[in-house]
């Protein structure tokens, strides 16, 4: 492993990063997430597919998850059936250009899930906010990881 | 670094007057590069913006390859990734001409689609040379 693949996994003082998955179809897009995901502190895993979504989360694990709701001919809508029927915890920010409406309904169906959906990102994205939202879901998961430290 | 011919992000100034006042219909609008510069630098977004440009003309060259009439599902798969993409850049006017194509592409004639994309090809075209300024 390179010295910058250590940087992108793991902190200044060595500790691993948590991990995004990215899930879009569009590579610009993913790029531009995995970097905000980056300075957010994540070390970023991307899939393109919603059948690769789906074998990552089953062998690896991840600490948040931005998904897209158009993949292809595919819909991201599939992947919250399989993160629900692991029992996912693991926050999820739908980001997606498709209706209002339709962001709602995933959202509703992840909630019905009792998956962690978080506020959902129309596209085009709003570069600022989703890097304020990626910053507060690593502030959380640092705070639960002292918890379970001092526990 | 900024003078006189660059923006506070260093964007040509010669790259300003395709930016409509009020940010509608225009072929780039400058404001989505200046953010994402804002966010991930300026040497970073360039790359980014490089990966949407190579991702679009790809999306492009495919709609001019798909026949309308039979691969309506595919073609509205196309315009919808085009959509959501150009929107994010700041290719406003291609993301609305890739908004109405994806809306009509149940029922779009072969000879309407033929000039939904011209008018994309010639908005893209513009965008473009304006991107090729911001990286000089």
């Amino acid at each position: 492993m390179t010295q910058h693949q250590d940087s992108r996994t793991s902190d200044a003082g060595g500790e691993p990063r948590p991990r995004l998955l990215v899930i879009d179809d569009d590579a610009s897009i993913c790029t531009v997430i995995e970097r905000l995901g980056e300075k957010a502190g994540f070390a970023p895993e991307r899939a393109v597919t919603v059948e690769e979504a789906k074998q990552l989360v089953h062998t690896d694990r991840f600490d948040c998850i931005t998904l897209d709701l158009s993949i292809g001919t595919d819909t991201g809508v599939e992947l919250l059936t399989t993160l629900a029927e692991m029992a996912s915890t693991t926050p999820i920010i739908i980001i997606s250009a498709s209706m209002r409406s339709m962001r709602e309904f995933a959202v509703s169906i992840g909630n019905n899930l009792h998956l962690a959906v978080q506020e959902p990102f129309s596209k085009p994205i709003d570069f600022a906010k989703l890097k304020e939202a990626l910053v507060g879901v690593r502030k959380k998961i640092g705070a639960e990881q002292n918890a379970a430290a001092m526990a | 670094m900024n003078d006189d011919t660059t923006t506070e992000h260093g964007v040509p100034a010669a790259a300003s007057p395709h930016i409509a006042p009020d940010g509608s219909e225009v072929e780039f609008d400058i404001s989505a590069f200046e953010n994402l510069v804002a966010e991930l630098g300026r040497d970073d977004t360039l790359d980014t913006f490089a990966i949407f440009f190579d991702e679009a003309s790809g999306r492009l060259r495919r709609l001019r390859q798909l026949s309308c009439e039979e691969q309506r599902t595919t073609l509205k798969h196309e315009a919808h990734g085009l959509k959501g993409s150009a929107a994010n850049f700041g290719l406003r006017q291609v993301s609305d001409l890739a908004a109405a194509l994806e809306h009509n592409s149940q029922t779009i004639t072969a000879e309407n689609y033929a000039a939904a994309l011209q008018r994309l090809e010639t908005s893209y075209a513009a965008a473009c040379e304006i991107f090729s300024k911001l990286r000089a």
